[in-house]
């Protein structure tokens, strides 16, 4: 990430754009979902409902994926894989097909990526950007043939697309994430650069390297640990070279100063995070980084920091050091962090383990202005779920059934969101009563 | 001596059967709280009285509060009743301390609870009903308890060997109370499916 620094420009300058969700994803194939599966979402909130082993987990991975366009994931290697989804920011759509194909066995050698590694897979993408103006660019990558690739609708002239379009891009074309896309078309052109990203937003579709790391948070307080991976947590900082490491909240991250000097900073200035902290019980958290590291990259010196220590205060008095936390207050500062550093969207698998009947609701009202999946088991969390409007009610449930097939076959992931009647129902229930609540009619309609 | 603080609870006022907004989810889970504390307080026979407040928590006058209002608070409390079956620990522990309670009014509030639980699990987890029918011990129950659990279990088809198994029961404890056998029979008659 720290070369790609060089081509973009600066990242510490504040960006605002709009933010990124999932408008729809259809599973045409995949382990044993229903083939046709199509989910429908709002930019709001959504909870995936089943029994155990009825695909809830395998849903939130999904939707992960295709948030971050990237399906090259432990949780999809060596699995057939065939699926749409339409992503939105703002008016922007970007359309996507993947369709990966066991390789057959008897084909020829098994291409090699850029690192050199034999991909038993063959993995296709295709993908459409449209922008309100009509502007269209569709692109097809296929792991045989990196060249294929197509362009409609598109006025090349006024979008400099009529420059070669060298494929300069760092990563295995075997995974094209959006982020491949993204260099696909700016890299190869300087005059493109700027109409791209007036025309999508500064950073609307933009996407980091380690970004799939964060889409979906952690089970437990394992995030923390995984701030203590150098591979996945270590800030680097030179006159010319940054990165950001996307465990790193930008506010915290832009406050960090290249002088080589140990790193103590107030978590405050991330005001959400700081919010957590005083709900932890604690009126200030401070995050310190020992003297870095130099490195040399691309010819260029930089402090490299890594091991981030927390230390949490009460009046000014350091009250404890984060291995000093209860599992509760582990799990709640996590669920904050996770929140401070992915800022469009929130995919959690029952955050609520672990978590008071308070804290859930608090961390339930920090769930604003993004858009959110959660898994639960906990009739607390469901019903304290601000839905605020029908639409949103209707849209905000996915139900998951696992039905057991004649002759001892895996069973079939049914996935499908609330109907029509039942969501009307549901909500003439709530308006004639003082009392019901969400999960009251979920277990009525023998929905939950 | 023991002396009984009163306990009050507030119970939000909420409006209910607007059609042209959307019902204000997080008012209807404070007015279930609170009646949910009316109910916990009641059902061990803690002295309680509640008072009606504004959703927001602000008091509302004495002279503002309606007869409306106490019926309304009646009305859910019936309605939370039925609606929130108690687990089979639970059904057990309110039947078999009803029956050996010395004040027999307060079987009926348990037979509530017995009916609510075959009631809401009948059709959807019949399961359940068979395994309070394996669970009850007859001999811990007044005559009442086991009588009102055959009858209503009688016309819903329920033929399970666990019922028969619990009929048998049932009817041997009455043997060994040295109820009449023309009563055994009578009561086997009509409490057979």
């Amino acid at each position: 990430m720290t070369e790609r620094s060089e081509e973009r420009p600066a990242t510490t300058e504040a960006v605002s754009h709009p933010r990124r969700w999932l408008e729809r994803i259809k599973i045409n194939q995949f382990r044993s979902v229903e083939p046709g599966t199509e989910l429908c979402f709002s930019d709001g909130l959504h909870v995936v409902l089943g029994k155990n082993a009825s695909g809830k987990s395998t849903l939130l991975d999904l939707i992960a994926a295709a948030l971050a366009v990237d399906f090259d994931r432990s949780a999809f290697h060596d699995e057939p894989l065939d699926l749409e989804f339409t992503l939105r920011a703002g008016d922007l759509h970007f359309e996507a097909a993947i369709k990966r194909v066991l390789r057959d066995a008897n084909a020829s050698a098994m291409p090699e990526d850029v690192k050199g590694l034999k991909r038993p897979l063959r993995e296709e993408g295709c993908y459409i950007l449209r922008s309100p103006s009509g502007f269209k660019v569709t692109v097809v990558l296929t792991s045989d043939d990196v060249a294929r690739r197509t362009v409609e609708g598109v006025d090349a002239a006024q979008y400099g697309l009529d420059e070669p379009l060298g494929w300069r891009h760092q990563e295995p074309p075997l995974a094209p994430g959006l982020d491949g896309l993204y260099n696909l078309w700016l890299q190869g052109s300087r005059k493109a650069f700027g109409a791209m990203e007036s025309l999508l937003g500064r950073g609307a579709f933009s996407f980091s390297l380690y970004e799939k790391y964060l889409f979906r948070m952690l089970e437990g307080d394992e995030l923390l640990s995984e701030l203590d991976d150098d591979d996945l947590f270590t800030i680097r900082l030179g006159k010319s070279l940054t990165g950001q490491p996307p465990l790193l909240p930008d506010r915290i991250f832009e406050a960090l100063s290249p002088d080589g000097a140990a790193i103590d900073v107030p978590l405050a200035l991330e005001p959400l995070l700081s919010s957590f902290i005083h709900e932890m019980g604690f009126t200030e958290g401070r995050m310190s980084l020992g003297p870095p590291r130099v490195e040399r990259d691309f010819g260029q010196e930089f402090f490299a920091y890594s091991l981030p220590m927390f230390t949490f205060y009460r009046d000014g008095r350091l009250a404890r050091r984060v291995d000093q936390l209860s599992y509760g207050q582990r799990r709640l500062f996590a669920l904050g962090w996770y929140l401070a550093c992915i800022r469009d969207v929130a995919i959690l698998d029952e955050p609520s383990n672990g978590l008071h009947e308070s804290w859930i609701a608090f961390l339930v009202s920090q769930l604003h202005d993004r858009q959110v999946f959660l898994t639960s088991q906990n009739r607390e969390l469901l019903d304290m779920l601000p839905f605020r409007t029908e639409t949103e009610l209707s849209r905000g449930f996915v139900l998951c059934e696992s039905r057991p097939q004649l002759g001892g076959d895996e069973p079939t992931l049914h996935w499908r969101g609330l109907r029509e009647d039942e969501s009307a129902l549901m909500v003439k229930a709530l308006r004639a009563s003082r009392v019901d609540l969400i999960t009251d009619l979920l277990r009525a309609l023998d929905l939950w | 001596m023991i002396t009984q603080t009163l306990r009050s609870v507030d119970v939000p006022r909420v409006a209910a059967g607007s059609t042209s907004r959307f019902p204000d989810l997080a008012a209807h889970r404070g007015r279930r709280r609170a009646l949910n504390v009316l109910r916990a307080l009641e059902a061990v026979g803690e002295p309680c009285t509640y008072r009606i407040v504004m959703p927001n928590g602000a008091t509302v006058p004495s002279d503002q509060v309606t007869d409306q209002d106490s019926a309304e608070v009646r009305g859910d409390l019936q309605h939370l009743s039925t609606m929130d079956p108690p687990s089979l620990d639970a059904l057990l522990g309110v039947l078999y301390a009803a029956s050996s309670h010395s004040d027999r009014s307060r079987i009926a509030p348990a037979l509530d609870r017995l009916l609510a639980y075959l009631d809401h699990w009948r059709a959807s987890s019949p399961g359940r009903v068979a395994a309070l029918f394996k669970q009850l011990e007859p001999s811990r129950l007044v005559r009442a308890v086991g009588q009102t659990l055959l009858a209503s279990t009688r016309l819903a088809g329920d033929r399970s060997v666990a019922r028969q198994e619990f009929l048998a029961r049932f009817l041997e404890d009455l043997r060994s109370r040295g109820i009449a056998e023309e009563v055994i029979a009578r009561l086997r008659k009509g409490l057979e499916t």
